[in-house]
């Protein structure tokens, strides 16, 4: 084994906190749930979200564990242009706030991402946008769930299996019980936890260690982490940004989210979220670059985070970084569950297999989706394959190839279809390409940049006109 | 080009000091909704 | 014969194995870095403890410890250009054991020329989508 020879938190105690948050969730979950009937209650929980629990939510989700553990390891490989790179990740939310506004007027009835790249460029189109979206929706959930089995061994020296399995479980079931009802109250509760595990460990190393002290020390350990002009951090910085923008406006976890909030409280929300979220990566990242001033070995990037944690606050420490860790993989992992597996209830099985199911139907295909998916995702991870950089890097790839033509979706009349198809086929292979060829700083640029280009030069050359009523229609409805 | 102190410990306070407050503005505007009846 | 060839020298390495420690075996990952980041990772069967050197030369003169301790791997990052060698050995009970044989990195950034293309191209592409959006939203708020 590589990572530190000692887990930081005996069993006993992480097996206290599992059990203690679980029963929590579980509770919220049924409880909130408990009066859903329809499937907009259950998918959209009732479509009226106020702005406490919008703005929570969309912070919750954006707040997984890439942040609270990928930024303190970007820091610590990219520097400062590893930080201010990933807090531009919330450019994406602030971006999609007045899209969301749109969304919401355009589609009053619409369920999901795929409905409107449906209505809006045709059948072609919409699936190979559902290929994009679910290999981007599945990656992250399995990402998730290795993060979180890897995390629970590191920190509590449980086997990879089992707490890969508890979280899963777990996240299944209150979604279940409670739809995205039980998603969006669990997300308030955990993005506060999130947020005050965090804080607590800024003002330690602030307190404990000092700025000018973690200045001397990088800049003579790690110079090129200060170093302004660091070039793979520079090509990082609207990699990262682009990645962020493809990840939010194309999948369905923000989709739902749009025509879950109330009138009016979409747009507000989204700007607040981005603009809470976007300081977290930063004092994340920063308490990773504490570790040549603690003298700290990293025997694996991705630990360092709970390393300088438990080397500051011991055992106390160690819980509130497994709290905080757990928060944010279960208000992760519940969101992309229940927006992926509304994406394949309505997308697939009643877009493709079974198209005149009523609504019953669909309510009930909704359960059972969420738990197949579950099911699906588990055994996935069972498997443990390569390490989840990587993973979730490869996905940058496809998603940042659906930017242009969601945007130009929304904004413009004449967009050609089958460029917007050429852009998503063709950015998604030159990304990958440059993925291997290059590096993954680059994978989500490149594929954003060749989609932009093929969207407004066919968009130019041949445009089709698109009357925003039939947007409005809803064919699919049962 | 290496980051100055200052810049740096500007960055990082700035942050710190925003990442702080923000739980208290959302518990804030949890009460405001459930007051108002519009959290759902 | 070679049968019990094999069994004398089986019994050799038995004896000799607790008096001549062996080095580690050292390994970086990757060994050419272009962005100072790489991973050195080291293992020695039943040794407990480590030294982990760095120089700039072959000779280790002069030599800096990075670390010492149980772990087996240790992240570098933030390296400039330039080559660096490492070396590992194991701390025993009676004393430190032989030094593995030195490990060269390199270190080689991309070129700020082509760390600038891409970050221009990145801030169009940027540019592009704000302004298409900051021009939809400006009519959707007009139209009604």
């Amino acid at each position: 084994m590589n990572g530190p020879e000692t887990a930081v938190l005996p069993a006993g105690i992480a097996w206290g906190i599992l059990g203690a948050f679980s029963v929590l969730w579980v509770f919220l979950g049924w409880y909130l749930g408990r009066r859903a009937r329809t499937v907009d209650d259950y998918m959209l929980a009732g479509r009226n979200v106020g702005l406490a629990l919008a703005t929570a939510t969309a912070m919750a989700t954006w707040v997984t564990t890439n942040t609270t553990m990928a930024a303190p390891q970007f820091a610590l490989q990219l520097g400062i242009w590893g930080m201010v790179g990933y807090a531009l990740g919330s450019v994406g939310l602030i971006l999609f706030a007045p899209l969301a506004g749109r969304i919401r007027r355009l589609m009053p009835g619409g369920f999901t991402s795929g409905d409107f790249i449906r209505l809006r460029y045709g059948n072609t189109a919409w699936r190979v946008f559902l290929v994009i979206s679910l290999i981007y929706g599945l990656g992250w959930l399995i990402s998730l769930g290795m993060a979180g089995g890897v995390l629970i061994e590191a920190l509590a020296g449980i086997d990879y299996r089992v707490g890969m399995s508890v979280i899963l479980f777990i996240c299944v079931l209150y979604t279940l019980l409670g739809g995205l009802r039980a998603v969006i109250g669990t997300d308030f509760v955990q993005t506060i936890l999130i947020l005050v595990g965090l804080v607590i460990l800024a003002w330690l190393v602030i307190a404990q260690v000092g700025f000018g002290e973690i200045h001397v020390t990088v800049s003579e350990q790690r110079p090129e982490l200060l170093n302004l002009l660091f070039p793979a951090a520079i090509m990082f910085l609207f990699n990262n940004l682009l990645f962020g923008v493809g990840e939010i406006f194309h999948s369905n976890v923000w989709w739902s989210r749009a025509f879950a909030f109330g009138r009016g409280v979409g747009k507000r929300a989204y700007l607040m979220a981005g603009l809470l979220w976007m300081p977290i990566p930063i004092v994340a990242g920063f308490i990773a670059l504490a570790t040549p001033a603690l003298g700290i070995n990293v025997p694996g990037a991705d630990m360092v985070g709970p390393l300088v944690a438990g080397e500051l606050l011991g055992l106390a420490g160690a819980i509130i970084v497994f709290i905080v860790v757990f928060s944010a993989l279960a208000s992760s992992v519940d969101s992309v569950l229940a927006a992926t597996s509304d994406l394949v209830t309505r997308d697939i099985y009643k877009g493709h297999l079974r198209r005149q199911a009523g609504e019953r139907e669909v309510y009930l295909a909704a359960k059972t989706i969420v738990v197949v998916l579950g099911t699906v995702t588990w055994a996935l991870c069972m498997l443990r394959l390569g390490t989840l950089g990587a993973v979730l890097q490869f996905l940058g790839a496809f998603v940042a190839s659906t930017i242009m033509p969601i945007v130009a979706g929304l904004y413009w009349r004449r967009t050609n279809p089958w460029g917007v198809i050429a852009a998503m086929v063709l950015g998604t292979v030159i990304g990958l390409y440059s993925y291997f060829a290059i590096g993954f700083y680059v994978a989500a640029l490149v594929s954003a940049a060749i989609s932009m280009a093929l969207v407004l030069v066919t968009t130019w050359l041949w445009p089709r006109d698109f009357q925003w009523a039939s947007l409005r229609e809803e064919p699919l409805r049962g | 080009m290496t980051l100055s102190v200052s810049a740096f410990t500007w960055l990082v306070s700035i942050a710190t000091v925003v990442t702080t407050l923000s739980p208290l503005l959302l518990i804030g505007l949890f009460i405001r909704d459930l007051r108002r009846g519009t959290l759902w | 014969m070679a049968r019990r060839a094999l069994l004398l020298l089986w019994c050799l390495s038995l004896l000799a194995a607790p008096a001549a420690m062996a080095a580690p075996d050292l390994r970086a990952s990757p060994e050419r870095a272009t962005d100072g980041v790489y991973r050195l990772s080291w293992e020695a069967d039943g040794a407990a403890r480590f030294e982990l050197q760095e120089s700039d030369g072959a000779h280790f003169n002069p030599a800096r410890t990075l670390y010492t301790g149980a772990d087996t791997a240790s992240v570098i990052t933030g390296k400039p250009d330039g080559e660096y060698f490492y070396r590992v050995r194991v701390l025993g009970e009676s004393g430190p054991g032989p030094w593995s044989e030195p490990l060269q990195v390199t270190v080689q950034h991309h070129s700020l020329a082509r760390a600038l293309q891409f970050f221009v191209v990145g801030a169009l592409v940027f540019a592009v989508l704000l302004a298409v959006i900051i021009r939809g939203a400006r009519e959707d708020r007009d139209t009604p």
